[in-house]
């Protein structure tokens, strides 16, 4: 068994297969990029108030909507309080939201979908049933029936509300994939050989969906963001006297032709954000890409 | 020789930067059928498309193709075109992926008719389609079909038909048969060679069967790198080859006639982007020396006076016979086969019709495997062969999904429908599947060793042994430890399939199902595979069930053989005894249409009437008799109880051979018995 011996630190690598995944994700420029400037603007949105003179509840009553100045860098809102500050607790509050919302209805639909799919049988229509019915019923109906709860709850309630929104059509592209994935050799090699649903899941369909998934969760940040948005600005979201980018935007949207910087400060910091997580989200698709055959 | 037909003077073909032919010469006279063989990667493919014109764009191509003194390179689209049909046509791999499923065959082979010809009369067209139709054997009324309404071999006669429509000058068929069965694959080529003898049009016949080539063929070329590394007289090439790899080439060939062993070509077969400068089959080669590596050896006349023999070698002459040496026989010491592992028992499979996506409900069924059963004992192998659609995947598939059916299913003894659900779980493990396509069976984001400790990790194997044994399973298969670490798409065909057998192996399983071991292999790498295969039959003992169409792989491998025509058994028995004395007519017909590498031997001909009628098999009695012979020339009241009476399985004066046949089995005298009433 010298042979054996030999080849035992190689194996040990491989039976972990996400090992490579990590390193060629470490290696991407592009996942440079993108981390920094997420990591950036999240110290940013961390420390930053701690920096600012104002806070963002401040009424300074010497600034009445007054554009940008070394006094308010992003200049103030008609009742005179500070943008900066503002868009500084917005961006914290709208990141948290969105990657907490977005991992949460993407692993939701992996979840979903995948047992949907291996399962089948009355399991797979019963889960289909209600991604069916979860799509017809008026989604903003539902909140605002929650909305007492949202409220007390705060953040982490609205994000799983907004997670609860987005997940169902990825659901059923999971399934869809799935049921094809089940076909291949691979799975049913893995369900011959007495493999649980959970594993194949694992194992099986997941890694083969994954650029998928990664991409479903760059795309949900930034679709998370904007329903919290939306949300906030009918006053069932964020509220006041918390700010967030969303009802940032909301309120200064109106102006944005009087008095732009009320909308393109938020702006700019929802476009930027949204961007570094794609980058993100793209250099890790990549590195899993370029683990399996491409195509 | 007179004027060529076909003169390809130092012809390249690049793709960017890949070079996929190198300097070829062809000269081809006309009415002479020209083989050409080389394994995937040979520029077979580039070539053939260069001659007929339709290389894809950002192919570059360079150097002389003349057809009857016309020179086709530089020729514009037009006037190429102007010239296919008439001047060259060509016969493809897939007839279905070539032939338009919206119209029906008779007006795809009146296209061409009426493209070259625009005055050409509606009646004049359907006249020439009746001709054709009647040259490559179909009857008129299939004119009226779909292509997917016709079986293969059907749709290749009309792929025929379509090419040989404007009787061009040169007919070009690549891999005409390659995904027919066998007994379809002689008729094909028969019908090719009618066509090219009724219009006295030259044929280049390319593939990669030595053995579809050496019935066939006058001259033979052999390619490999993007050149011509052989060429010669059939007879010539076969019986005396020079080029080492040409030698390879025919060794690792399995030979139907005999149980030769077979001589693999070790490595892989080379990638045109990466060729290394000298001869390209040098890191092959167990004759290279220094010079090999360096400079491309030139196609060059064997002897002064011998102008017909090329071969492309610096060794010519200097290397004998000996360069891949066929090793003495095997005589292993095997034991006899113990207790039966596998017993299938009157297995009947049918597979539901769905009605379509809208009503849910069934439409009809298909009786896919009726009334089937096969005992695998430990220690031998037993093949299942038949051509597609005979049943044996599902039979086999049976084993694995379980889905209830009537018959039994014995693992070990146990029966798996009574067993309760571990226990089950335990004996379906003890079987391991080697599933056909190795590309379709590997999760393209595992590594190697992943998946090949899969087994293991369901099974509740510590990590520790696990990794001596998945370390021990690639070696076996002929694998380095560190091909662990790669993803199965940085391996070659060869190394995946390898892979999947050492993924079967590694739970050390009773019994190994092997679903077409070697379809879509490169014949070098196939003999490397079937040599792996026959080493572990005889050192390990392995235990398998080889479900093939190929019957040279099973000559090879297996020890009793079992024949499966439309879902039923037709005849068993020892695979000496079946080689040599065939007794159902299907399984001789099988036998008979296996092309054998030699050119001296007789040309399959075609026993087993073509499957050109739409008939739907019938539910009573034998459903091979419309293409029986014996059925054929048999009197009423024998045709009658073939039509009525299924046949069943009896023995015969040779105690290992069972056969299902009214008219060919002999029993024993004290075993004859009417055949019984069966109501169906």
């Amino acid at each position: 068994m010298t042979t054996t011996n030999d080849v035992r630190p190689l194996l040990a690598s491989v039976i972990r297969p996400s090992g490579g995944v990590w390193s060629r994700v470490l290696t991407s420029r592009q996942a440079w990029v993108g981390a920094t400037m997420l990591l950036t603007l999240a110290l940013w949105a961390l420390v930053g108030p701690a920096l600012h003179p104002w806070d963002a509840t401040y009424v300074d009553l010497a600034a009445f909507g007054q554009g940008p100045s070394t006094r308010h860098w992003f200049g103030t809102n008609d009742i005179g309080q500070d943008v900066y500050a503002q868009v500084l607790v917005g961006l914290r509050k709208s990141l948290l939201v969105g990657l907490v919302a977005a991992p949460v209805a993407t692993g939701l639909a992996a979840v979903v979908g995948a047992v949907a799919g291996l399962a089948g049988g009355w399991v797979d229509r019963a889960l289909m049933a209600a991604v069916d019915l979860m799509l017809v019923i008026p989604a903003f109906y539902l909140l605002v029936l929650c909305s007492p709860v949202l409220a007390r709850a705060g953040w982490p309630a609205l994000a799983l509300a907004i997670a609860a929104l987005m997940w169902m059509v990825m659901a059923r592209v999971v399934r869809g994939q799935t049921r094809s994935l089940r076909e291949r050799g691979f799975v049913r090699a893995a369900c011959f050989s007495g493999a649980p649903l959970w594993w194949v899941a694992v194992r099986h369909v997941w890694p083969n969906l994954a650029s998928l998934l990664v991409a479903d969760v760059t795309v949900g940040v930034g679709t998370a963001v904007l329903m919290e948005a939306t949300m906030s600005y009918f006053g069932i979201g964020v509220r006041v006297p918390d700010v967030s980018l969303g009802t940032l935007l909301a309120a200064g949207g109106p102006a944005a032709a009087t008095r732009p910087w009320l909308f393109f400060f938020p702006a700019l910091a929802l476009v930027v954000a949204v961007c570094a997580v794609s980058l993100v989200g793209d250099a890790v698709r990549d590195a899993i890409d370029a683990g399996g055959a491409r195509g | 020789m007179g004027e060529p037909l076909l003169d390809v003077t130092d012809l390249h073909v690049r793709f960017g930067e890949a070079s996929a032919v190198r300097g070829v010469d062809l000269r081809m006279s006309p009415g002479e059928v020209v083989g050409l063989v080389g394994e995937s990667g040979a520029g077979k493919s580039a070539f053939v498309c260069g001659v007929v014109g339709l290389l894809p764009r950002g192919a570059t191509m360079t150097g002389s193709v003349r057809l009857d003194r016309t020179e086709l390179v530089g020729l514009d689209d037009r006037a190429v075109s102007a010239l296919r049909g008439p001047g060259v046509a060509m016969v493809f791999q897939d007839p279905l992926s070539v032939l338009n499923p919206l119209r029906r065959v008779g007006t795809l082979v009146a296209e061409p008719l009426h493209l070259h010809d625009r005055s050409l009369s509606r009646h004049g067209a359907a006249t020439r389609v009746d001709e054709l139709f009647h040259l490559v054997g179909l009857p008129s009324g299939a004119q009226q079909a779909f292509a997917h309404e016709l079986s293969g071999g059907m749709r290749q006669r009309v792929g025929i038909a379509v090419a040989m429509a404007c009787s061009p000058r040169l007919l070009v068929a690549d891999e005409p048969t390659t995904s027919l069965d066998v007994t379809v694959q002689a008729q094909v080529l028969d019908v090719l060679d009618t066509a090219r003898q009724a219009s006295g049009a030259g044929l280049l016949l390319v593939s990669h069967d030595l053995g579809v080539v050496a019935g066939w063929a006058d001259r033979v070329a052999v390619m490999y790198g993007g050149r011509i590394v052989e060429q010669a007289q059939a007879d010539d090439l076969f019986a005396s080859p020079q080029m080492p790899y040409t030698t390879g080439l025919l060794r690792a060939v399995p030979d139907p006639r005999e149980a030769r062993r077979l001589v693999p070509v070790p490595g892989d077969p080379p990638v045109a982007a990466y060729l290394a400068p000298g001869c390209a089959f040098a890191p092959r080669c167990p004759a290279a020396q220094r010079r090999c590596t360096r400079t491309d050896p030139p196609l060059a006349p064997l002897g002064t006076d011998d102008t017909s023999h090329l071969v492309a070698c610096w060794r010519t002459g200097e290397i004998g016979d000996d360069v891949f040496a066929v090793p003495p026989p095997r005589e292993p010491q095997r034991p006899a086969p113990g207790e039966p592992v596998l017993e299938i028992r009157d297995l009947h499979v049918t597979h539901r019709l769905d009605a379509g996506v809208w009503r849910r409900g069934r439409r009809g069924q298909v009786v896919a495997v009726d009334d089937v059963s096969v005992t695998v004992r430990r220690g031998e192998i037993v093949a299942l062969v038949g051509e597609s659609g005979a049943g044996k995947t599902s039979t086999v598939e049976h084993i694995f999904d379980g889905t209830p059916s009537p018959g039994t299913v014995r693992v070990l003894g146990q029966d798996l429908a009574q067993a309760a659900r571990p226990e089950r779980r335990r004996l379906r493990r003890t079987v391991q599947l080697v599933a056909q396509d190795a590309t379709d069976a590997l999760n393209p984001r595992m590594t190697v060793g992943a998946a090949i400790a899969e087994p293991l990790v369901l099974a509740r194997v510590p990590r520790p042994e696990r990794h001596d044994r998945v370390a021990e399973a690639l070696t076996t298969v002929g694998l380095h430890g560190s091909d662990a670490t790669a993803y199965p798409h940085q391996l070659s065909g060869g190394q995946r399939r390898r892979v999947t057998v050492a993924r079967a192996l590694v739970t050390n399983p009773e019994l190994v199902v092997l679903d077409e071991p070697v379809a879509g292999l490169d014949v070098s790498v196939a003999a490397g595979l079937l040599e792996l295969l026959a080493d572990l039959r005889d050192t390990r003992g392995l235990t398998a069930l080889v479900v093939t169409h190929d019957l040279a792989v099973v000559r090879h491998l297996a020890d009793r053989v079992a024949v499966m025509a439309v879902g039923r058994l037709v005849e068993e028995a020892s695979t000496e005894a079946l080689f040599t004395a065939p007794t159902h007519p299907y399984t001789r017909a099988l036998l008979a249409a296996v092309p054998v590498p030699d050119p001296t031997a007789p040309r399959p001909a075609a026993s087993f009437a073509p499957d050109t009628e739409w008939t739907t098999p019938t539910t009573t009695g034998c459903r091979l008799a419309p293409r029986c012979p014996l059925f054929a020339n048999a009197d009423p009241d024998q045709q009658t109880l073939c039509r009525t009476q299924p046949p069943s399985l009896v023995a015969t004066h040779d105690p290992t051979r069972t056969v299902a046949c009214h008219w060919c089995s002999t029993p024993p005298d004290d075993l004859v018995q009417p055949p019984q009433d069966q109501s169906t």
